[in-house]
């Protein structure tokens, strides 16, 4: 055996491959550590660069690409020898059939270490580089990567080569290897698709790099975490390795008796040659007439004939329908699996969330077919030598290429007709009939389509410049990272990026005017494609010789006129095309980088910052002209408002600025005159002739064109559409003073451009700051508009509407505020269907929508919501409340302006409801929405710290508690667990600091994950009564009020004014610090007391932690009030345990023994049973009672 | 007529393949003889149009072969050294397939040609198993099959009969000699019983050079009277080399015979029948090629 490992060790050692390999891995490893260009892992921007947790996940993924490499000496071993025909000498040397097999694996299973070993190492020296940020550099985690080596990447390295070396033994084929591998890699992609805490348990245990079990045991890391520590080797990680090591083994067992040891070539074992029946029949030759054409028609002829000989011998093989039904496979699964679902449930299966779910899921396998047969097709007339009987046949050169490129476009387009048909079998199958199979077939065929018709013509001119399929292979993948790569270098101009083509699409507008600029790309591209096609007509290999001598002359011979016409043609179009997309991109409009922006914003913030505490004056009213132009993507705003100076100053000057995308026609202030205009940042200052007195107000006219000209090289803003626009205050009107939303928000980025840390909010007892609103306001406006659209739309702002009119081919909507509002100003318009209603006959509601599915829930939840917050907090200050849909493709979320909330298409409109188990998210996010009239536009937190609690947290609450009415608390579990599990997933994704609940500064999993559970948990304990009252109190003393505006100590003083003594702590503990909880049950026990009742003891086990910024957590004594419960059956549809008693408990101990007594038999027992506190794990509070 | 002049042809790592070579062939049978290396596959691919040649011209009748191949090509057959076709594909489909691409473009006609030629070629039993099962003979006999698609006036048969056994080479040539009198058939080959068996005409090829040509008959003639024959022990053939002009060596009944060339009858030799074999070695011994006995 050693002989043959020796032998192996030896061979490798000399020839050049492995050293390729290993540098492409060191290479590769270096650079994915050193640069932001080439990425290896995502989401970790966030820790160390050289934390444990980004090295552990580093090798991870590099052990995953390395077996790319790996394959190559596992497989290459055996076939090798068949291939060169040494497999006599070495079956006829006396060596055993297990010495010559493991002898051989061993030997290759050193070279597969070795690649991995060598882009370890490339992380290691990365890692060490002195131009990294030196902020986010650690001590060196010699630690992780030990246990990375030995506990991810070499197993994983094991396995793999086990698994390919048995196939390439047993098969004696690459290609069934390379599929080996293939659906390895398929399998790892699809386990990865299921991230849900239920199935996450299965699949971290199956998949075979370990990456989805080393994420679900780092599912709730924090910074401090990553930043020091790497996982312990146990539960379900543990099992990964060794399931996977073991079926390594079997494997590797099999190998054995499945290997034929002997020299039959093994490839054609069931060839038998035929016997032919001597007949001899006298003819005379050639007795047949027949005539030759070499017409057009007889080329297309010909052209067909060869294709279809493509097409068979791709669809024929047997790696094809492989790929073909694993990629199937995996577009059904996550059709089923991951229907782009909201808290569990799912959306409608419209055909445009198909069509992106096959895109998504199917790519791998177009890719790998288009990959693998490109190289193949170029090859085969040579491997099977029919290439000389071809080449003299009479058919131009071009049949054969054309032959090539349509084989592989019809076969790709072949396998996503199958996936079409499997996604309509998806839709029927969840009892959606809406099918539409020319959405289909547009975004299949041709949107997905085109970059793959292009990467064949690329590929095939690869293999046409190199002769060498590998090297082809290796060409093509260099242009995949360039593709991908190229933006981060700053290289993002389509004219020479190709980009995939995924034109937003949305039911209001269809792909409409997203279109245009695609399809110039296309059209771009595609006499490129053409012109490509004619170099590699020009060197087309055709007859034996081909050295770049003979090339050349060849190509001399055939610049006949129509290729030399051809070529003029399509290099004039493309250049044509090209400077079309250049005038409509870099001249028509700005072309500018990420980079370009960055240091935009960068400059902004250096010149502009020091005016940040200017006092400005701020609008008092607010007059507006909108005029919204779907068709031509415009809005044109006039707009006369009345500003006031609200401080105890006169005013020397005013600051406007406006959004980067629009045009200022005409600004004036009155009695001021400009002084300076920024024109890179639309910045202006205007000088009052007479500073403006405290009080006294002036006008401010301004006309505003926002405007979509051509096309831009990132596409115009997605706000203007044909149907369905929707854009904000933000985006249109000018804004006064410094805009501190513009600054940079990545620290990382921001010590690039030598910016400090960024400053999120200001600090809570900034009491200057208490007198702007969150809005950045300090106080509410009148409000009138008149926005006018096409006749065939509606168009929505906020206020009553007063009038309405068509002029012309114009539509006038008239609206006005009868009482200030916050300036928060939403603009719709689009052709809806409208369901109005009302509630007790005092506000209108009114939905407008082009969705009908979950209407009638969002009145529904209109009305419940209206009924609880007026009984609970406070009246409702409008006589309306309306809901519009707008396009998918602005965004998923809903939005609460006065009265008038924007409602995302995507999250709620399609929402599928129809299954009564699955959390109805159109409820809560109504509810939510409509909470935020009150939270938000009743009562705004000061711009202070906390600020996003008072406004989220507090609509969070009042969502869930009108979801408690109406479903139930056993519901409310179900949904709170959702929002634990996210806040404890969002601690680990900080990027500088947890907050409290109290000082969160906009931090969504903290305002609203750890809101919800909190508030809720809260409300629990002292009550909802009390709650509410509380809140009640809070918007008495604040409601429509200031400035000066409250912070959440004024909330939590409300709070703490209606909480009994003994949970004052537990007041603290939630709002004010981190704290989470281990709770367990120990041990528990039943007897049956003599009266035939049942006393339980239960030992608990009870720890609190307290957690720093980054997540460091300390244990504190506990001395706290929890719910101790007693249950019993399962009962109902939702099998939810009954409750037989539930109080709560003080418990001062870690360990403490706790006894109750109950009248009915309990099944089970916990400590916190309902997971009202923070516990990273939630699962071990209950456990089964065992009889005494 | 295939006229052949000045043709030349060094490949990139310096092997001179074609050697300023001058043939005239006229229609019929027409075998090129000679040993491996000698060029003959060079010459045979330059004709079929997969090879440039470095200098030289090559036209059938009017046909520029060099400059016009796409001219030739539509009368060309060609059955090279070596081939293959599609894995798992019938007689049927690939000569299908091949008449297309030779622009048969009646499906009738095609029908009728590809059952004439698979009778021809006595492969009508076997037209629905996959080539890739043939035997050596079965798939030379496709390979003619193929060649012959489309009334080709220029015929190109290269190494055919290697690897086949002697029915099978009988068969095959059977089947050559009855490609019609007015077509160019070049037929190349190191088999001298090849040409002998089939050639009107012929060439012997030796360093990319073209060494003798002329009728069998005529070239046999020449040497007529100067080759002797005799048996010796297989360890004296060293010091018969030195002495005589040796051209051949084989065995007989377990003896070794040799040919020698000479112009009078040298001691202890008998007269030997000269044939074709003995033209073509003594040809290439003096050009001082070197055919291991």
């Amino acid at each position: 055996m050693f002989e043959v490992f020796r032998f192996e060790i030896n061979y490798h050692r000399r020839q050049y491959l492995f050293y390729v390999l290993s540098g492409v891995f060191f290479l590769l490893a270096f650079l994915a550590t050193t640069t932001p260009n080439v990425q290896m892992v995502g989401g970790v921007d966030n820790v160390n660069i050289n934390s444990p947790y980004t090295v552990l996940l580093t090798l991870t993924s590099l052990s995953t690409i390395c077996v790319f490499g790996a394959i190559a000496f596992c497989a290459s071993g055996v076939i090798r020898d068949y291939d060169m025909n040494v497999a006599e000498l070495f079956l006829s040397s006396p060596v055993t059939k297990s010495d010559y097999l493991y002898g051989r694996f061993l030997g290759s299973l050193v070279f597969a270490f070795g690649l991995f070993l060598a882009g370890s190492l490339g992380v290691f020296l990365g890692e060490l580089m002195p131009w990294l940020d030196s902020e986010r550099i650690g001590p060196i985690p010699f630690g992780a990567y030990w246990y990375s080596i030995w506990a991810i990447g070499l197993p994983n390295m094991f396995a793999c080569a086990c698994i390919f070396f048995c196939v390439a033994t047993v098969t004696r084929s690459m290609m069934a290897t390379y599929v080996g591998m293939i659906v390895l890699l398929m399998l790892t992609f699809l386990l990865g698709t299921f991230t849900e805490k239920e199935t996450v348990e299965l699949t971290s245990i199956l998949d075979p790099f370990g990456g989805t079990a080393l994420g679900e045991v780092t599912r709730y890391w924090t910074v401090f975490e990553k930043n020091s520590m790497v996982p312990a080797l146990e539960g379900a990680l543990l099992a990964n390795r060794v399931l996977w090591i073991v079926i390594g083994l079997g494997f590797l067992a099999l190998a054995y008796p499945l290997f034929r040891f002997n020299v039959d070539s093994g490839k054609k074992p069931k060839k038998q040659e035929v016997q032919e029946q001597r007949v001899s029949v006298e003819t005379t030759l050639l007795a047949v007439t027949v005539h030759q054409d070499f017409s057009g028609r007889a080329q297309w002829m010909q052209y067909l004939s060869q294709t279809r000989i493509e097409v068979l011998n791709i669809v024929k093989s047997v790696p094809f329908v492989i790929l073909l039904i694993v990629g199937l496979v995996s577009v059904t699964a996550n059709a089923a699996a991951n229907l782009g679902n909201i808290f569990g449930t799912a959306v409608y299966p419209t055909t445009a969330i198909m069509v992106n779910i096959i895109n998504g899921a199917f790519s791998l396998s177009l890719v790998a077919v288009l990959i693998y047969y490109s190289g193949e097709l170029m090859v085969r007339e040579r491997n099977v030598r029919v290439s000389e009987i071809l080449d003299a046949m009479p058919h131009p050169n071009w049949v054969m290429m054309a032959a090539k490129v349509t084989g592989l476009v019809v076969v790709i387009v072949s396998m996503l007709l199958a996936a079409m048909v499997a996604g309509i079998g998806v839709q029927l199958y969840k009892g959606y009939y809406d099918i539409n199979v020319g959405q289909y077939l547009v975004g299949l065929l041709f949107f997905f389509q085109f970059p793959l018709y292009l990467m064949i013509v690329v590929s095939v001119f690869f293999y046409i410049l190199t002769r060498n399929k590998y090297a082809a292979m290796a060409l093509m993948v260099l242009y995949f990272i360039y593709s991908l790569a190229a933006p981060q270098m700053g290289l993002e101009h389509y004219l020479y990026r190709f980009r995939q083509l995924f034109p937003p699409y949305s039911d209001f507008t269809g792909y409409a005017h997203n279109l245009v600029p695609y399809l110039w790309q296309t059209v771009y591209w595609g006499f490129f494609g053409c012109l490509l096609l004619v170099v590699i007509h020009l060197m087309w290999p055709r007859g034996t010789e081909d050295d770049w001598g003979n090339r050349l002359k060849v190509m001399r011979q055939r610049m006949t006129q129509p290729v030399v016409i051809s070529i003029w043609a399509f290099s004039t179009l493309f250049v044509l095309s090209g400077g079309y997309i250049f005038y409509n991109t870099t001249i028509l409009n700005e072309y500018t980088t990420r980079n370009e922006r960055e240091s935009l914003q960068a400059e902004y913030e250096k010149n502009y910052k020091q005016y940040e505490n200017l006092p400005q004056p701020e609008p008092a009213d607010i007059y507006a002209e909108v005029d919204i132009f779907p068709n031509k993507r415009e809005a044109v705003l006039k707009a006369t408002m009345v500003y006031r100076n609200l401080h105890d100053v006169p005013l020397e000057v005013v600051h406007f600025s406006v959004s980067p995308r629009v045009d200022v026609e005409r600004l004036e202030v009155e009695g001021a005159t400009l002084e300076t205009y920024d024109e890179d940042y639309a910045y202006r200052i205007y000088r009052f002739d007479e500073p403006l007195a405290p009080g006294a107000e002036m006008v401010v006219d301004a006309e505003i064109a926002w405007r979509t000209p051509g096309f831009a090289n990132n596409g115009h803003t997605v706000k203007l559409t044909p149907n369905g626009t929707f854009f904000n205050t933000q985006d249109m009107f000018p804004l006064h003073g410094y805009q501190n939303d513009q600054e940079l928000q990545d620290n990382n980025i921001r010590r690039k451009y030598g910016l400090p840390d960024l400053e999120r909010m200001a600090k809570i007892d900034d009491e200057e700051q208490w007198m702007t609103s969150g809005f950045n306001m300090k106080r509410r406006v009148n409000f009138e508009t008149i926005v006018s659209t096409s006749a065939d739309q509606i168009a929505i702002a906020p206020g009553y509407l007063q009038e309405e009119w068509t002029e012309g081919d114009r539509r006038y909507f008239h609206y006005k505020m009868d009482a200030p509002i916050w300036p928060f100003l939403s603009f719709v318009s689009a052709d809806y269907e409208v369901k109005k209603d009302t509630w007790r006959d005092q506000v209108a509601i009114e939905v407008y929508y082009i969705h009908d599915y979950n209407v009638d829930t969002m009145v529904r939840a209109t009305k419940d919501s209206l009924e609880y917050f007026t009984e609970n907090f406070s009246p409702y200050q409008y006589r309306q409340f309306r809901i519009m849909e707008f396009p998918r493709y602005q965004g998923t979320f809903a939005q609460s302006f006065p009265n008038t909330i924007p409602f995302s298409e995507a999250i709620g409109f399609v929402a599928d409801l129809r299954d009564p188990e699955e959390i109805d998210y159109v409820y809560y996010v109504t509810a939510h929405e409509l909470a935020h009239q009150w939270w938000a536009h009743q009562v705004m937190g000061a711009n202070v710290q906390g600020q996003t609690m008072i406004v989220e947290s507090l609509a969070q609450y009042s969502a869930l508690m009108v979801m408690e009415k109406e479903y139930g608390r056993d519901y409310m579990k179900r949904f709170l667990e959702f929002e634990l599990d996210r806040y404890l997933q969002g601690r680990g994704g900080e990027l500088i600091d947890e907050m409290p609940l109290y000082l969160v500064e906009n931090q969504p999993y903290i305002h609203y994950r750890k809101g919800s559970v909190v508030l809720y948990a809260i409300k629990d304990y002292i009550g909802e009564e009390n709650m509410n009252r509380a809140l009640a109190d809070f918007i008495e003393a604040y409601g429509m009020k200031g400035p000066p505006f409250p912070t959440t100590k004024h909330l939590i003083a409300h709070i703490r004014d209606h909480t009994p003594d003994e949970y004052e702590d537990m007041i603290t503990d939630m709002l004010e610090k981190i704290v989470l909880y281990d709770l367990r049950v120990a041990d528990s026990s039943v007897t049956e007391t003599d009266d035939g009742r049942y006393e339980v003891t239960i030992d608990v086990i009870a720890h609190k932690f307290e957690a720093d910024g980054s997540g460091a957590e300390t244990e504190v004594p506990i001395a706290t009030y929890l719910d101790i419960g007693v249950l019993g059956e399962e009962q109902g549809d939702a099998k939810v345990p009954e409750i037989i008693y539930l109080e709560k408990h003080e418990i001062k101990r870690n360990e403490q023994t706790i006894k109750v007594v109950v009248d009915k038999k309990p099944v089970s027992v916990g400590i916190d049973p309902l997971n009202k506190m923070i516990d990273r794990d939630p699962s071990d509070n209950v456990s089964n009672v065992a009889a005494g | 007529m295939l006229t052949i002049r000045e043709l030349s042809k060094t490949y990139p790592k310096g092997a001179r393949a074609l050697n300023n070579v001058f043939l005239e062939i006229p229609t019929g049978m027409f075998g090129l003889l000679g040993p491996n290396g000698a060029g003959k596959s060079s010459l045979m691919r330059t004709l079929a149009t997969l090879q440039e040649p470095d200098t030289g011209t090559a036209f059938l009748d009017d046909i520029d072969i060099i400059n016009d191949k796409d001219t030739l090509r539509k009368v060309l057959g060609y059955l090279p050294q070596e081939f293959g076709v599609y894995p798992k594909m019938t007689p049927v489909d690939m000569l299908n397939h091949f008449a297309v691409l030779k622009g048969i473009v009646d499906k009738g006609e095609r029908e009728d040609l590809i059952d004439a030629l698979l009778h021809q070629t006595n492969l009508y039993d076997v037209k629905d198993k996959a080539i890739d099962t043939f035997s050596g003979g079965m798939k030379q006999r496709f390979g003619i099959a193929q060649a012959l698609i489309g009334n080709p006036r220029l015929i190109i048969v290269d190494e055919p009969t290697a690897g086949l056994d002697p029915s099978e080479r009988n068969r095959f040539h059977n089947l050559l000699a009855e490609i019609g009198e007015n077509v160019v058939v070049i037929l190349s080959t190191h088999i001298v019983d090849d040409v002998s068996d089939l050639c009107s005409n012929m060439a012997i090829m030796g360093n990319g050079e073209i060494l003798l040509t002329g009728r069998p008959r005529d070239v046999m003639e020449q040497i007529r009277g100067s080759v002797w024959r005799k048996r010796i022990k297989r360890s004296a053939l060293g010091e018969y080399e030195q002495q005589y002009q040796v051209i051949l060596s084989h065995l007989t009944e377990g003896e070794t015979e040799i040919h020698v060339l000479s112009d009078a009858k040298p001691e202890g030799f008998d007269e030997a029948e000269a044939d074709l074999e003995d033209v073509y070695f003594a040809t290439l011994r003096n050009h001082g090629i070197n055919v291991s006995l």
